[in-house]
């Protein structure tokens, strides 16, 4: 049924120049799988303590993979949630095992939206250790010795605006799967994409919704719902006009064509693409 | 109440004294006497104190004293004879107590405006004169809100929201009202909050210096209608308007009963006051003045004068309420009571700014990039230098209004939100939401946002209880009771008496 609503969606949608000619309902070819060391699955995270900051691993098929530390937003890694079902896309790394699961390295994570209580799991350190790890910001168990400062330093200045010559610009906003939250790093991306606008003078800025489909190793693939791409478009043409871009200019498009997955850059798939003609 | 052991040079009898549950000030058992009515036209001072059941809290008029005569905050502008400073008392922290709304019960017999119909009742429809139909403003300090529903936007258009909302049990019997119910010619929701202190304004309307990202929307910072200018979005526990001059109109219309929006003069004139007034704890009463024991440095209304807004204080570099190093016991020190008391304060303030602890589960928190759980403490949350607030917008959803982690409160409206299929859902509660007050999301409609609620400044606690916007802590120690109970924090019976010291002093 499912598959029937994508195709019937896919072929009203608009098709974008950018389109690829393969483009289609995100179905692969049957017996496809991701290549040789990818992982890519939909598991439980859990989250273990141990005595400097906490690790965060995610289960599939009885084993751990280790995914990345609690750190703060922004951190290029963020971390899952408990009570949540996690998208896990990675490679697998030779490093020795960290926190006691297999390092995936890079790792993408998507927190799955829908609530599962079954994701519930907090494991002790079990003598587990996280060596020179980034906490992030916010103490730790430290006394409070420490001389705080009565007169910190202003806050810096604003970073000077961009400067000419003035070329096209194509970026992309990426979201986790099925999501719509812009994270502190895609909201730099559209925050410099605004500031490039407004130096310019651009007056053409066309932005381009999809959404994508991810192979997962057991052959299966994840679809993400259908009217995200024009959501995901009209997020960022929000965005981009509370940052002072120009109503006027921007012209928002969305494609409800799945691009075939390939178990290796599927997140980058689920993104809008901007672009700015000066 | 057991108490840890203490190093061998820091004992006596003193120390149980200092512990204990605060002394009560003579003059502040009812409260009363430090009432000030709509319309009184006395002179405000530059600095005043005003007794409370810690100690004393000062309240500072940076400009010098305020000629209240005719003054909009002060005078009565609409139809039910209340004035801004109704629930915005000086000697309350700039809100008002239960206590102080029980005095005023009983010495004009329930005829103060403080209890109008509008929203000083339980519901406009009940009869005036009972006690009982006032009964969630006297025994919990809380004001009837009114919001419509379906939601509107900021255009006055209606909003489609991303879920439905029934009325599971109300004894107030306003939301099931004819007249004034969710299914009534006009709908609306009526839910029930405390008022937020007008006052150090500055640190309330100073948006995030993280460069106008909104942690909890991922979006941009909402901007001021009128000037263009990024806001906090801090000012009201739903959010629901943006500017203390649309907050001042909003309350002018619905609080004050007036028959059209304050006039660009007297909006003017409520701004200008409320952007000048500070008010903080300035003396315990164990403990002692502050000014006389060389006070840490961001305690009193002067402190919050001088300070800087925008201070992320989750660190030790900046720590939330700065340094309490001048009241760190040493040895040698003095051992009587207020010493020991200013020690418990210490380790109060160590408490939070290091004592780790798994919180969860907690929608506008754990939903933004950080993970859930996250081990952290709680200046991670009441990170903002000075107030404690957070310097992004400040809504979360700690639990205190939905099930199954809010306290008891039957006295409430009950309410089950259902989400659309194609919403998204409740981050921790699913599609299916039991809720006291939906808080934001009677703003914005949406699921993620049911419960949430704007975090208020840590300023003058001591002279507001109750405490969380629905009232349910109705002291200090019951506000960290459920701290300890929600986030599963462990702490001894000292460590929260520290923490409830702690928090009296600020």
């Amino acid at each position: 049924m499912r598959a029937l609503r994508t195709a019937l969606l896919a072929a009203l949608a608009l098709a974008l120049a950018s389109a690829p000619a393969t483009a289609g309902d995100g179905t692969p070819p049957p017996g496809t799988k991701p290549p040789a060391g990818r992982m890519n699955f939909v598991g439980c995270p859990v989250i273990r303590d141990t005595a400097e900051v906490p690790c965060w691993l995610a289960e599939y098929q009885g084993e751990l993979y280790y995914i990345g530390i609690q750190n703060d937003i922004t951190a290029t890694f963020h971390p899952p949630q408990l009570k949540h079902r996690a998208l896990v896309e990675g490679m697998v790394s030779k490093k020795p095992r960290i926190c006691g699961g297999i390092v995936l390295e890079p790792v993408n994570v998507s927190v799955i939206p829908e609530v599962d209580t079954r994701c519930n799991k907090i494991l002790p350190a079990q003598g587990y250790r996280i060596d020179n790890a980034p906490r992030g910001t916010g103490p730790a168990s430290r006394g409070m010795q420490a001389a705080s400062d009565p007169n910190p330093p202003p806050p810096a200045p604003p970073p000077p605006p961009p400067a000419p010559p003035f070329a096209p610009r194509d970026v992309a906003v990426r979201f986790g799967f099925d999501g719509l939250y812009m994270n502190f790093h895609n909201f730099k991306i559209v925050q410099d994409t605004a500031a490039y606008v407004r130096a310019s003078g651009a007056r053409k800025i066309r932005i381009e919704g999809h959404r994508g489909a991810t192979l997962l190793s057991n052959g299966r693939t994840l679809v993400e719902t259908a009217g995200l791409a024009r959501q995901r478009a009209d997020k960022v043409a929000e965005a981009l006009r509370g940052l002072g871009v120009a109503p006027a200019s921007l012209e928002v498009a969305a494609s409800e064509v799945i691009e075939t997955p390939d178990g290796v850059a599927d997140f980058e798939r689920r993104r809008v693409r901007i672009v700015v003609t000066p | 109440m057991g108490l840890s052991p203490i190093g061998g040079w820091w004992m006596g009898a003193a120390l149980a004294v200092a512990l204990a549950a605060p002394v009560v000030a003579a003059s502040s058992g009812t409260g009363a006497p430090d009432w000030w009515s709509p319309g009184e036209g006395k002179r405000m001072p530059a600095e005043a104190s005003y007794d409370n059941p810690y100690g004393k809290l000062t309240v500072l008029n940076t400009t010098g004293p305020i000629e209240t005569a005719g003054h909009p905050f002060f005078t009565p502008l609409g139809a039910n004879g209340r004035a801004c400073v109704t629930c915005h008392q000086p000697s309350d922290g700039m809100s008002v107590s239960a206590a102080h709304i029980q005095a005023r019960w009983l010495e004009t017999k329930g005829k103060d405006p403080l209890f109008a119909a509008v929203d000083g009742s339980n519901c406009p429809a009940l009869p005036q004169d009972k006690r009982a139909s006032h009964s969630l403003l006297l025994d919990h300090g809380l004001f009837r809100i009114f919001v419509p529903w379906p939601p509107k936007n900021a255009d006055g258009s209606s909003l489609n929201p991303d879920f439905s909302i029934e009325v599971v049990r109300d004894p107030t019997g306003c939301n099931t009202d004819k007249t004034y119910g969710l299914k009534s010619a006009n709908p609306m929701v009526s839910v029930f909050r405390r008022p937020r202190p007008a006052v150090n304004t500055k640190y309330l309307t100073t948006p995030d210096s993280i460069a106008g990202f909104n942690a909890k929307t991922g979006m941009p910072f909402a901007r001021d209608p009128e000037t263009g200018a990024f806001v906090s979005q801090e000012l009201m526990a739903d959010g629901r308007t943006l500017t203390l001059k649309t907050q001042a109109v909003d309350a002018g219309l619905s609080h004050l009963e007036t028959a059209a929006p304050l006039s660009p003069a007297q909006l003017n004139a409520i701004v200008a006051f409320e952007t000048q007034v500070y008010a903080a704890q300035s003396a315990s009463s164990i403990g002692g003045a502050f000014a006389a024991t060389g006070a840490p440095p961001g305690l009193g209304a002067l402190a919050m004068a001088k300070g800087r807004p925008g201070i992320l204080g989750n660190d030790l570099k900046t720590p939330v309420f700065q340094s309490f190093e001048v009241w760190r016991p040493k040895p040698g020190g003095p051992t009587d009571a207020g010493a020991a008391f200013r020690a418990s304060v210490v380790r109060g303030a160590d408490l939070y700014m290091t004592k780790t602890f798994w919180i969860r589960d907690s929608a506008h928190l754990n939903t933004v990039g950080l993970g859930n759980p996250i081990k952290r403490t709680c200046s991670t949350c009441h990170n903002a230098q000075m107030t404690g607030m957070d310097v992004a917008p400040g809504w979360m959803d700690i639990g205190t209004n939905n099930l199954p982690t809010a306290d008891p409160l039957a006295h409430l409206p009950l309410f089950k939100v259902t989400c659309r299929k194609d919403a998204y859902p409740h981050p921790f509660l699913g599609r299916v939401i039991y809720t006291h007050d939906p808080g934001r999301a009677l703003t914005t409609g949406k699921c993620d946002d049911v419960g949430s609620i704007t975090m208020q400044q840590f300023r003058g606690l001591a002279a507001r209880a109750p405490y969380f916007a629905n009232g349910s802590a109705k002291d200090l120690m019951a506000l960290i009771v459920y701290y300890d109970r929600r986030y599963e924090m462990k702490l001894t019976d000292q460590e929260k008496q520290d923490f409830v010291n702690f928090m009296s002093v600020l």
